[in-house]
């Protein structure tokens, strides 16, 4: 199953995935409103990325009320019906990898989709850092 | 919300003595003006801080600015931020450049700049979050080095995700040759930390939700797109500057016999491959780093085993550190210089001007005009690490002989009957791309605003070819263009390393395609350049108020007197009188006065800067 994977050693800090993110489902260049979250030290010896693993049984879908978190078969890519969201943040607090965020703005969750297939973060990476893995599976 | 695109419309005024913090609203004809930066920057300081006013007292003002392009993803700009104050170590204008990631941080902070006037009676560090501010109590903190500083914010749960542009002792001292230092990005030069440490001013701390809007997002990111095509295709930004950074530089600069040695005496370094890019990827590259948007990734991060001279571990040495910790103090040593940069940034301090300034009193000492009894008993050498690490914590200090030195070479030839070995214009050393062999540098050092800077006049064209090196004749006018290019690339706080791609010489249209896409703007390449020479007017107003003149606009004693000894490049010079010619024909490019220096009135009032024009005349 497709999910996106950092290789934090060529991971160089720049932010693009986070700018081509919020550029393409916000409109506006803002990491905090991208599906992926990142930090490194002052020292930048080491990153570290937030971003969702698409996870079998996602917990997230599983925790939603509203049913608006989807992934057929428990398998996959988990999508958010923002139609159906409203905002309740329970897979915020839910997520074992901090991979989604709650928009304060339209009341609702976001979280990485993968684009639906080609993701412009992985597009736009300069060092080939972050990937789409596709998992077989067993 | 702002009439035009990439800028937040505000400005953050800050009084340290009253404690106060106020958000005024950006003049929408200064953005068309003056476009951000350098730009917007120097107007404000040019209209707060009245001559004659001491660079360490309450009345200058220390402007952190960032430009419409900051937070965007316009390639190698988008994280950057200027310094602007009254400089300590040469009481004329400076702007001192650092990337990194606070320049998009202070965006989504909700800020376009912070204006810092005042001197708080304790210290303090200003917070900036979502478009409000505040001013903490920072002596919890006062003493600390940068990144001891800045790892102890970091983890406390409210700062973790902030970024922070701070001082070490160095500044905390008021030492002339103090930078400032953001993650381990250094705005280097002119004593900038100081000014931020005579407030009081620890730190500045930005964290920010928001975002920055464009004109036309699909258009803006074709054309980030398009960019980064170039990039791929340009071999420094795709291949040299990604492997080595600046590093690469030590060794073409040593092929041509323009390597400044032992304070330029000389400008071959025999031991130059023991410190060249070649040798630091292998012995001690660790990994990549970028600033924030940039897809280049120049940034190294070196480190060598052994603590000798404390933690060899460093994003850096650049090329400048290099020189100045490496060739000019004939020190072949690697991990010494590693250990040297990572020692300056946490102190604080432009390792720039300290390795000048080593170098030259070295010099003075071997000559004998510097003895023992001046240095505290120690004894200068050449090709010693310990004794430039000993030295680098004494300029820290500010007492002793680490005061004298960090008072700069001008300075020390005064004080020493030593001005003929001082590498300075304007009172601020000049850096590592050799005034003798780069003739067009060389006329840029002597123009340059700030003094001995390289990024006002540039190397680059003379050094990859893309024009004669060795000509002299034209390279007044050449430098004009160089500088509008600079200058307006200053007010977009745009990299260097963007100048390959947009142009080495001159305003290119790409210029006019940025501001169009970033801000809605319409200029021409003409307007633009009108931009530039108004800030750069403006700049060299604010000196004249100081006293400054043609009289300033000079070169080394070394330089001008002096042809490179040795090497590849033996005989090369600046004869006096082919600069004193090329000097006129700069000031007629640019509408300035050749007997003064300085614009005339009508160049002024052409450039919209009549209130100057009746400030000058």
């Amino acid at each position: 199953m497709p999910r996106l994977c950092v290789d934090e050693n060529k991971c160089t800090d720049c932010r693009i995935c986070q700018l081509v993110c919020s550029a393409r489902y916000n409109g506006v260049y803002s990491p905090k409103l991208s599906r992926i979250s990142k930090k490194a030290g002052i020292i930048p010896d080491t990153t570290t990325t937030d971003v969702c693993r698409q996870c079998s049984d996602a917990p997230c879908v599983a925790v939603c009320p509203a049913e608006a978190l989807i992934q057929p078969g428990g398998e996959g890519v988990v999508t958010l019906d923002e139609s159906l969201c409203t905002g309740c943040e329970l897979c915020v607090d839910e997520c074992p990898y901090n991979a989604i965020w709650f928009n304060g703005e339209t009341d609702l969750a976001y979280k990485c989709d993968l684009c639906g297939g080609s993701p412009e973060c992985e597009k736009r990476c300069p060092t080939v850092a972050i990937y789409v893995y596709e998992e077989e599976a067993v | 919300m702002f009439k035009y695109g990439g800028y937040t419309g505000n400005i953050l005024r800050v009084d340290l003595t009253a404690g106060t913090t106020k958000v005024e609203k950006l003049d929408e004809n200064l953005a068309r003006d003056y476009i951000g930066g350098n730009g917007i920057a120097a107007r404000y300081l040019y209209d707060i801080v009245p001559a004659g006013t001491d660079p360490l007292s309450p009345e200058n003002a220390l402007i952190l600015m960032n430009g419409p392009v900051q937070g965007t993803r316009v390639p190698a700009v988008g994280g950057r931020t200027v310094v602007v104050t009254r400089s300590p170590l040469n009481g004329f204008f400076i702007d001192a450049y650092y990337g990194g990631h606070f320049g998009a941080e202070l965006k989504f902070a909700g800020f376009d700049g912070i204006v810092v006037t005042g001197r708080s009676e304790k210290p303090v560090m200003l917070v900036v979050e979502d478009g409000e501010a505040r001013l903490v109590d920072a002596s919890p903190y006062w003493g600390m080095k940068t990144f001891e500083f800045q790892e102890k914010l970091r983890g406390e749960e409210e700062y973790h995700d902030s970024e922070i542009t701070c001082i070490g002792p160095a500044g905390e001292n008021l030492s002339p040759m103090a930078c400032i230092i953001s993650g381990v990005h250094a705005a280097g030069r002119g004593g900038v930390g100081a000014v931020m440490g005579s407030k009081h001013l620890k730190a500045v701390v930005a964290k920010g939700s928001g975002g920055v809007r464009v004109p036309d997002m699909e258009a803006l990111e074709k054309y980030c797109d398009s960019i980064n095509e170039r990039m791929k295709e340009n071999p420094a930004t795709s291949k040299v500057l990604p492997t080595f950074g600046t590093p690469a530089i030590v060794a073409a600069n040593n092929n041509l016999g323009l390597l400044g040695t032992r304070n330029y005496q000389v400008e071959v370094f025999d031991e130059a491959d023991a410190i060249n890019g070649e040798a630091l990827r292998n012995s001690a590259f660790v990994k990549s780093a970028s600033c924030f948007s940039c897809p280049i990734g120049c940034a190294k991060l070196f480190r060598m085993e052994g603590d000798e001279y404390g933690p060899a571990e460093s994003v850096g040495p650049e090329y400048e550190t290099l020189w100045s910790y490496g060739s000019n103090l004939a020190n072949s040593d690697l991990k010494s210089i590693i250990a040297a940069d990572r020692l300056s940034d946490e102190l604080g301090l432009d390792t720039i001007s300290v390795g000048s300034v080593i170098g030259m009193a070295i010099e003075a000492f071997e000559k004998g005009l510097i003895t023992a009894a001046d240095t505290g008993g120690i004894v200068l050498k050449y090709g010693d690490p310990q004794l430039m690490m000993d030295l680098i914590k004494q300029v820290a200090t500010n007492e002793g002989f680490g005061a004298v030195l960090g008072a700069g070479t001008r300075e020390l030839g005064r004080r020493f009957n030593a001005e003929k070995l001082a590498m300075e214009t304007k009172g601020l050393e000049i850096p590592a791309h050799s005034p003798r062999g780069y003739p067009g540098m060389a006329i840029g050092y002597a123009t340059s605003n700030r003094g001995g800077t390289h990024q006002d006049g540039r190397p680059s064209a003379e050094r990859g070819g893309a024009v004669d090196r060795k000509l002299k004749e034209g390279k007044g006018e050449y430098i004009v263009g160089v500088q509008r290019m600079t200058t307006l690339a200053d007010c977009l706080v745009a990299c260097r390393f963007t100048e390959g791609i947009f142009g080495l010489t001159n305003i290119s249209e790409d210029y006019v395609d940025i501001m169009k896409h970033v801000t809605g703007m319409d200029y021409t390449v003409e307007e633009l350049n009108d931009v530039a020479d108004r800030v750069y007017a403006l700049e060299r107003a604010f000196n004249a108020r100081e006293g400054a003149s043609r009289k300033d606009d000079t070169l080394p004693y070394r330089v001008l007197n002096e042809p490179i000894p040795d090497g590849p490049a033996a005989g090369e010079f600046m004869e006096p009188d082919v600069f004193e010619r090329e000097l006129e024909a700069y000031y007629r490019k640019r509408g300035w006065d050749v007997e003064t220096g300085l614009p005339t009135a009508e160049t002024l009032r052409r450039l919209k800067l009549d209130d100057v024009a009746s400030d000058l005349y």
